[in-house]
């Protein structure tokens, strides 16, 4: 494909996306041709400014970026990502075994059991992560004494992390049982499975496939969340950032290089969790679960 | 609750700052999510690039990590904004890059004979748009949209991170002063609950009126 083609391709990149332009005419391709060459201007003036910017106020200087040189920065800064990830970890095995749990008790049979979960799953739901990490690290530290301060730190991360999450995995299990067809629970109760062994065994199984995606999804989102452990002083890889960046004053590069230490992980799982959503697409006839939004 | 009650003053003013920074955030957010989603199914490539990488970067850094590049790295570049602004327009892109992800999953439920039917009679790519197929995308996103809404009312407390004194921190500092912790955590969930509860009631009773109905 020659370079203007690709330019001026105008067809959708995937299916299902909407076609909002036909292909394009001789006076139809100069327009886009010019339209490409002013946006592309426009946007490269936009970088040569914010590297001007850089430039002039000295952010480019040797010194600033000497650390980085250093094998001490780097493992001050990847042992930060280690904690980033334990604590995503931990809180991701955990909220995702009371996530099951949760939904299977709000699809069950049992009435006192869909009561229990749906009041566990709102309430935490509608509470802010910051609030419940910020108050456990409060509260803990009364709780228990002796701990070392960065333990309490961890374990409010880790407690508040999966209190939200549960509930965030709880929604999309349970959405992923609702898409089921009703046909396969009403199979397994014919063959002398109790209702509650259905669920489990020969629904739950499908829908934790089907959810998937979405739970590779809001497993991204869960490790972004991580970093709200900053705000507890968990040397996490942000809190790391922050530190070496003040301590060798160069706290603006130290955190460019954590943002793309970041990104570089969060935006490999949504790319798995994109992947995922595509070969689902393929392979099956039921249309795909709606995403609930990350955020 | 006695102890809340006494430092009501303090958490009003919390308060008032945490709904500003929603509502002034989400306004830029919902504006610059329009202006991504158009970019990012225009005929010109280089402005789909840019959407894609726009949303691409908001989706996948965490909002702490932006607030504080905000507040603490950019000033070296010159650019002074003070703690309350910096936080508005941290949010206000970041939500803007779930805003359009919303509008784009909005305008591709927009069913194709919309679009062709638009293309067929010679509207043009912004006719199409603006005429055709945003007034259809804009109500299906009502729900989603309002979603980030509720959203935002608990993600800006990380602006608490950059000394801004929100909902969230106020309560945080005042329960350090008086070492209570529990009456302030459940006034603030509290507040959420009914925040939450009054945005999601809201959001479907909207979504019903401005639904298309097919």
């Amino acid at each position: 494909m020659s370079v203007s083609s690709w330019l001026l391709s105008v067809a959708p990149s995937q299916p299902g996306e909407l076609r909002l332009v036909e292909e394009l005419g001789p006076r139809g391709r100069r327009r886009a041709l010019i339209a490409t060459a002013v946006v592309s201007v426009a946007l490269i003036a936009a970088v040569l400014w914010l590297v001007l910017r850089f430039q002039s106020k000295g952010q480019f200087a040797p010194a600033l970026w000497r650390p980085f040189k250093l094998w001490g920065t780097w493992r001050y800064l990847l042992l930060g990502l280690v904690n980033t990830l334990k604590v995503a970890s931990i809180s991701l095995v955990l909220s995702l075994a009371i996530g099951v749990v949760m939904a299977l008790l709000r699809s069950g049979p049992g009435q006192v059991a869909r009561i229990i979960s749906t009041i566990y799953v709102e309430a935490f739901r509608a509470c802010a992560l910051v609030l419940l990490i910020t108050f456990l690290f409060f509260q803990l530290s009364h709780w228990f004494k002796g701990w070392a301060l960065d333990t309490y730190a961890m374990v409010a991360a880790i407690v508040g992390l999966t209190l939200y999450y549960s509930t965030v995995f709880a929604e999309v299990i349970r959405s992923g049982i609702r898409s089921i067809p009703s046909g396969q629970r009403e199979a397994g109760m014919s063959i002398g499975l109790t209702e509650g062994q259905a669920l489990r065994v020969v629904v739950l199984p499908q829908a934790l496939r089907r959810a998937l995606p979405n739970l590779v999804t809001q497993a991204a989102s869960l490790t972004k969340d991580t970093s709200l452990a900053y705000l507890v002083t968990y040397t996490e890889l942000l809190y790391r950032a922050d530190i070496a960046g003040s301590f060798a004053e160069n706290r603006l590069q130290t955190l460019i290089v954590a943002g793309v230490i970041y990104i570089v992980v969060i935006a490999l799982m949504t790319s798995v969790a994109t992947r995922l959503k595509r070969s689902q697409r393929k392979s099956t006839a039921l249309p795909s679960l709606p995403t609930l939004p990350t955020i | 609750m006695k102890v809340v009650l006494d430092n009501l003053p303090a958490l009003w003013h919390g308060l008032v700052k945490t709904l500003g920074l929603t509502a002034f955030g989400f306004i830029i957010g919902c504006l610059v999510g329009l202006v991504i989603a158009i970019c990012r199914v225009s005929p010109i490539r280089p402005l789909r690039m840019l959407g894609a990488a726009y949303v691409g970067l908001m989706v996948n850094s965490p909002l702490l990590f932006l607030m504080v590049v905000a507040f603490y790295g950019v000033p070296k570049l010159g650019i002074l904004i003070n703690g309350f602004r910096t936080a508005v327009i941290v949010i206000g892109l970041y939500v803007g890059g779930y805003v359009a992800e919303a509008l784009r999953a909005g305008i591709n439920t927009v069913s194709n004979g919309q679009a062709e039917a638009a293309r067929s009679i010679g509207l043009t790519f912004a006719q199409t748009l603006r005429h055709v197929v945003l007034p259809q995308a804009l109500r299906s996103s009502v729900g989603p949209i309002g979603v980030l809404l509720n959203a935002t009312y608990r993600n800006v407390a990380v602006a608490g991170a950059i000394g801004v004194i929100e909902f969230v921190k106020s309560g945080r500092d005042i329960s350090e002063q008086t070492a209570q912790g529990l009456p302030f955590f459940l006034a603030s969930f509290f507040v959420f609950a009914v925040l939450g509860l009054g945005t999601s009631y809201g959001t479907h009773w909207l979504d019903n009126r401005v639904a298309v109905k097919r």
